[in-house]
């Protein structure tokens, strides 16, 4: 049984673990609060589904690059929130290096 | 079991994250809706199919799967899970079995502190085998060892007689020991205190007693008013002063020592104590040695220690008796000692028992073996007509390994199933060899987790043994041609082929098993038909032990003398008479030295004469042929003058043609008639050369216990009660009257043969059994893969015998494969038995022909039904089936 591919690939695969990562980078959110961030953060450019964040957060769980816990939302909610784990961290770097290598060689050939 | 746990762990979370994640996501859907964020409603069940899709691929989870499919595929083909799992548990039960009593006597470690320190000293007598006791003295002087050892240790087995609280009991097995015993192997007490040295100091030995924690439990009740209850034994007051930590049973394999008593207290019990002459070897010696000390150390200390105790008391002993020849004082030079680890207990029993076990636990080996293969041809049966199922699975994209997996899993289960049935199988066999073994060799065989451990890891190795080869094969497929019709494709034939090599390694196997039972059967055979010189069927042997009775020596005789008229008349006695050593009691006896006076030359010295003090009658009782004068009648008493009846051997070596009746012999300065010669007859060993023998009558040299020999006319327990009975009237209820027949007195000398003959034949049967089994499976299999070329071959003129005949020629085949390869094995194989053996060599061609002949007759067996189907193939039938 093949993992199944993402269905809605708006992002990259890959590129939204990145992304994760990055927005937990600052501190501990909950689900939706990491959609958010990365909406905002790219001038309301991305849009990350629920269908592809969910996924993609219990698949970082469970590789250990974050940790999850209970604990209460601004406005007092029972909300689960996600940490980075040192782990995470690591992975995080590892992929920044990588995107921005891709990027830059993606923007070299476009640009001629 | 940490996966078991992680399983369930997981299985009972499984439900909880559920419900979490729902919560996470209407917690996200809420907000998105708060804030007027347009969301697209993903499919929630979408996302949680994906997630735990992420979640399953844990390797817990995905063999948790494995192992429910596998039993609900079981469960569909009970016949099969039966079968394959009692053939499991029979191979791994054997095992388990052995390897318990191979644990007990040769690998595990005494329950005492710091076991690999523990020695045991043998002394040496030249080039003799270690093991001789050693004398008071000499523990005395090796006691002086300080540089190497720590503490050295005697020790004297006894069975002693015991009464508590005025009730007789069984003898117990008990030891004298030195009082810091305990201190130094570091065993302690579970209820007052151990036996200290103060216990047993030098010539004032204290009659203190410590019982081991069983004893406390089976005679006691466990009540802690036992300490400081008093025990008598052998008439001396004991009293016990604590109980032995559980478990600890003493440092020999084998025996379990109940009471323990100090050493110096043996000058209570026996007038002479033992412990004035050097002449008695009653001890032995355990240690234990220093720290970063080795043996070779330990002997250099020990030997020096040894060499000086004889020369300061062995030496000045002798020199003061006239009578010992100067010979035997030089020869007290050789004397020496060797020093063995016994942190496993003390060597005897372990030697004894080591290659009996060995080639016990070989055995069980090859029976799992041959139950392995019978559950790999199961299984590759199985696999072919599984076969469409997974060729279709392959097909649609499953991968090889997750199959192979999915298979083995199936082993697994199935193995585990076996395994824990073999726990039950290991119990139900040893308590039967314990019970076999008697009080040869008392063991505790209660699970251990070395057992256990060993149980799992042997379950393991069968598991991959027949399961890999059957998932390997059953995977490998060629999926175009398996997908296209029900004929067997190029797998399935590949896979008959694996069969038939099972069946030939099978063969092979069984053959060495075959071989080696026919070998342990001969041997005993042998044992048993030995001419032992006297008629050992229908014989009662009653031991009359008149402890715990107040009767003085000669009350005792006249009393026995009445108590043996009484037991002739009983009915269905035909004769009875008695004697101090009952024939072939496995080494009990006397050895004395006649001198025998001839006529004009020099007197001979008869040494180590064999004696035996027998009653009237004794000979015609045991249908022994006096061959010349007469046997011991109610006249010979103590009145009357010593005369003597000597056997054949006594009388050519020392008389030569001369008859000797009426010749004088001398026992010391005591001059003895000869009345009669009787034809030799066996001592105390099957297996020994008749030595000459000298009997005395009992009435002229009265010892107790006396073993009363009756003679039946039906089966001889028959009158056990009534002889005991008869005891009880004439001597009294507190005799001790133990009865066995010679038959069973005799068989109790040669338990170890015995054991090997049973075990080797019951482990042979069985591997026959599952090999018959196993053939029988794979002919079947091919005479229904056949029927349609039988089929044909029928239509096109082939008559009933050719069907017969091509399926027997198939199995000879097999089975001809087989033995050509296990037999070169096995007679290699089976050399390593020759010591075990008695009166044939491992490669007897009558046994090897046998065995052979087993094998032929229970391939033929096996082939039978089958073959009778294939000669009952209709053909219109078999070429219309498709």
């Amino acid at each position: 049984m093949g993992r199944k591919p993402l269905q809605q690939p708006n992002l990259l695969q890959g590129t939204l673990d990145l992304l994760i990562l990055h927005a937990l980078h600052r501190g501990p959110l909950h689900g939706y609060a990491i959609a958010q961030t990365i909406h905002l953060l790219s001038m309301e450019v991305l849009k990350v589904e629920e269908g592809s964040l969910y996924p993609a957060l219990y698949r970082l769980e469970l590789d250990g690059a974050i940790t999850a816990s209970w604990g209460a939302s601004e406005n007092n909610r029972k909300a689960k929130y996600y940490k980075i784990t040192k782990r995470g961290q690591k992975l995080l770097a590892e992929q920044e290096a990588t995107w921005n290598r891709l990027s830059g060689a993606v923007a070299r050939v476009l640009a001629r | 079991m940490p996966i078991i746990r992680r399983i369930l762990m997981k299985l009972s979370r499984r439900r909880r994250l559920e419900q979490e994640m729902e919560a996470e996501l209407a917690f996200h859907r809420d907000l998105a809706r708060e804030n007027a964020n347009p969301v697209d409603l993903g499919n929630t069940i979408r996302i949680q199919e994906e997630v735990r899709d992420l979640r399953r691929f844990t390797l817990v989870e995905d063999f948790w799967r494995d192992v429910v499919y596998a039993l609900r595929s079981l469960r569909k083909s009970p016949g099969f899970a039966a079968i394959a799992i009692l053939t499991l548990a029979l191979g791994i039960g054997a095992n388990t079995a052995m390897f318990t009593l191979l644990h007990r006597v040769m690998l595990a470690s005494l329950p005492v502190e710091k076991p690999e320190e523990v020695i045991e000293v043998l002394g040496t007598r030249g080039d003799g085998p270690p093991g001789v006791a050693f004398s008071y003295a000499a523990l005395q002087g090796l006691r002086r060892c300080t540089q190497a050892c720590s503490s050295i240790l005697g020790l004297s087995n006894n069975t002693f007689h015991a009464l508590i609280d005025g009730n007789s009991m069984e003898q117990l097995s008990a030891q004298f020991v030195t009082g810091d015993y305990f201190a130094a192997l570091g065993v302690s007490a579970v209820r007052g205190r151990t036996l200290l040295p103060e216990d047993d100091e030098t010539g004032n030995g204290a009659a203190v007693a410590m019982i081991s924690h069983s004893l406390w439990q089976t005679r006691f009740g466990g009540t802690p008013d036992t300490i400081g209850k008093v025990m008598i034994l052998q008439k001396v007051p004991y009293t016990i002063v604590g109980v032995a930590q559980p478990g600890f049973v003493g440092v020999e394999v084998g025996r379990q020592i109940e009471v323990w008593v100090p050493l110096e207290s043996e000058r209570l019990m026996r007038r002479p104590s033992s412990t004035e002459s050097t002449a008695s070897k009653w001890i032995q010696i355990i240690g234990r040695l220093k720290p970063e000390i080795s043996i070779e150390q330990a002997t250099a200390e020990l030997r020096v220690l040894y060499s000086k105790s004889i020369v300061e008391n062995d030496i000045p002993e002798l020199l003061n008796n006239p009578r010992v020849d100067s010979r035997f004082i030089e020869s007290l030079k050789s004397w020496s000692l060797i020093i063995e680890p016994a942190g496993k207990g003390l060597n005897r029993t372990r030697q004894q028992y080591d290659k009996p076990l060995r080639v016990l636990m070989a055995i069980v080996g090859v029976l799992l073996l041959i139950a392995c293969t019978n559950v790999a041809h199961l299984l590759l049966a199985r696999g072919w007509t599984r076969e469409k199922e997974l060729a279709m699975r392959l097909s649609l994209g499953a991968r090889r390994s997750r199959l192979i997996r999915e298979l083995f899993t199936e082993s697994l289960v199935l193995v585990t199933a076996g395994g824990l049935l073999a726990v039950f199988v290991a119990y139900v066999i040893t308590s039967y060899l314990t019970a076999f073994l008697g009080n040869t060799l008392v063991l505790s065989i209660a699970p251990n987790p070395a057992t256990l451990g060993f149980t799992a890891a042997v379950s393991i190795a069968a598991a991959i043994l027949f399961g890999l080869l059957p998932a390997l094969r059953g995977t490998d497929m060629d999926l175009v041609t398996r997908l296209k019709s029900g004929t067997p494709g190029s797998a399935q034939t590949r896979n008959y082929k694996w069969s038939n090599r099972l069946i030939v390694v099978q063969v092979a196997l069984l053959l060495i098993l075959v071989l080696a039972g026919g070998l342990f059967v001969r041997t005993l055979h042998n044992l048993n038909s030995i001419d032992l010189g006297f008629d050992r069927s229908n014989v009662l042997l009653a031991l009359v032990d008149p402890f715990g009775t107040t009767h003085p020596p000669e009350t005792m005789m006249a009393l026995t003398a009445q108590l043996l008229e009484r037991v002739q008349a009983i009915p269905g006695v035909k004769a009875a008479s008695m004697t101090r050593f009952a024939p072939i009691s496995g080494g009990s006896g006397v050895d004395l030295d006649f001198r025998v006076n001839r006529e004009g030359a020099d007197p001979l010295l008869a040494r180590d004469v064999s004696v035996n003090n027998i009653g009237p009658q004794y000979f015609a009782t045991l249908r022994v042929p006096i061959l010349l004068g007469r046997e011991f009648n109610d006249r010979d008493s103590a009145a009357s003058a010593p005369v003597v009846i000597l056997n054949q051997m006594f009388a050519e070596r020392y008389f030569e043609r001369a008859s000797p009746v009426g010749k004088i012999i001398h026992l010391q300065d005591t001059p003895m008639e000869v009345v009669g010669v009787v034809r030799d007859s066996k001592y105390s060993q099957i297996r020994e050369t008749v030595q000459p023998t000298v009997y005395r009558p009992i009435y002229q040299q009265f010892n107790t216990p006396v073993q009363l020999v009756i003679r039946t006319e039906r089966s001889p327990e028959t009158i056990a009660a009534a002889v005991r009975a008869e005891a009880h009237s004439v001597i009294g209820r507190s005799v001790s009257v133990r009865e066995r027949t010679l038959e069973d007195n005799i068989g109790a000398t040669i338990v170890q043969e015995r054991l090997m003959t049973r075990l080797a034949a019951l482990f042979g049967g069985l591997a026959l059994i599952l090999a018959v089994i196993g053939l029988y499976g794979v002919i079947s299999n091919s005479v229904s893969r056949r029927s349609k070329e039988i089929g044909i071959r029928m239509a096109l003129g082939f008559d009933r015998r050719g069907a017969v005949t091509l399926v027997l020629r198939e199995v000879f085949r097999l089975v001809g494969a087989g033995i050509a390869v296990g037999l070169p094995l096995a007679v290699l194989l089976t050399r390593y038995l020759e010591k075990l053996l008695y009166g044939l060599t491992p490669d007897d061609p009558l046994n090897i022909l046998t065995a052979v002949g087993a094998l032929l007759l229970s391939a033929l067996a096996a082939a039978f039904i089958p073959a009778r189907r294939a000669s009952r193939v209709d053909p219109a039938l078999a070429l219309r089936s498709e």
